[in-house]
């Protein structure tokens, strides 16, 4: 069997509930529960949409890249995409996961964002929710780095 | 339970309203992915809380039967949840299916806006 899934998928909104099920589909192949999968299914998904929103998109030709790995003790999510320099997402992606990184249990984390983002306005398809709840809900440890060609690389680590 | 409920949708997602004599309820149906879903669930939760504070009624938001969503659709939930706080006027009760791991872990962590005169319930089932 496949240890990794790889997916070129076009910057496009509605492909976000196909890479989802493929994800899906390929944790559940490899033995694991569907809570297991839901979990993984779930980080991928909110990667590929942070990609599809903060993405550097202007060449028509670039694309995400999505792989799930599969290894004895851990599962590794990650998606990569073109950035612009020094962008302000990239700054903010930083904050965020050394903020997430501070709190001991990711579930405070979490909930500290839900008061937040419920005592805000509503601002248009932004919840700023998705990677604290990867930690927390995907029970999986945030990375990221970006490479010499301004791709963006976030990875989710799932421990078992 | 009233047999004709009003239907809405959006993508993957359909919202039913069932009016009952003590409660309205809205079922969530479904998937939840689409990049603003603010913009079709937060009008819909916010009338009903209008319509059911007129009609002295409490209002369900039932998730059991929703199969995914994704972050944003957390928003409007909590908006709606900051509203009833903030105005006092309405009693509103979340229904999550528990069986579920990942409606438990979502939902069980609304509990921190659970307020002691019940406006606010988080109800596992």
């Amino acid at each position: 069997m496949q240890k990794s899934l790889k997916l070129t998928v076009k910057p496009k909104w509605e492909d976000a509930d196909m890479v989802r099920e493929k994800s899906y589909d390929f944790i559940i192949a490899h033995g694991l529960s569907q809570d297991t999968a839901y979990a993984l299914s779930m980080t991928t998904c909110e990667l590929f949409e942070n990609a599809v929103k903060y993405g550097d998109f202007r060449n028509n030709d670039a694309n995400i890249y999505v792989s799930v790995e599969v290894s004895k003790n851990e599962i590794t999510v990650e998606v990569k995409n073109p950035v612009r320099e020094q962008s302000e997402h990239l700054l903010q992606l930083d904050k965020t996961i050394q903020w997430i990184r501070g709190y001991q249990n990711p579930f405070q984390a979490y909930v500290e964002k839900l008061k937040e983002v419920s005592e805000k306005k509503l601002k248009e398809g932004e919840s700023g929710l998705g990677l604290v709840r990867i930690a927390y809900e995907g029970q999986a440890i945030l990375d990221f780095y970006v490479d010499e060609h301004n791709v963006l690389a976030i990875s989710a680590v799932y421990q078992e | 339970m009233s047999n004709n409920p009003e239907k809405f949708s959006s993508g993957l997602l359909a919202l039913e309203m069932f009016v009952d004599e003590p409660s309205m309820t809205i079922r969530f149906i479904g998937r939840s992915n689409e990049r603003n879903p603010s913009k079709f669930i937060y009008p819909i939760l916010s009338d009903a809380l209008e319509q059911s504070a007129t009609g002295n009624k409490d209002i369900i938001l039932d998730f059991m039967e929703l199969e995914y969503m994704n972050s944003s659709t957390i928003t409007p939930i909590l908006k709606i949840l900051d509203k009833v706080k903030r105005e006092g006027k309405y009693r509103i009760a979340i229904v999550y299916n528990q069986s579920l791991k990942w409606q438990e872990l979502s939902f069980s962590a609304l509990k921190i806006f659970e307020t002691k005169d019940k406006k606010i319930s988080i109800i596992g089932k």
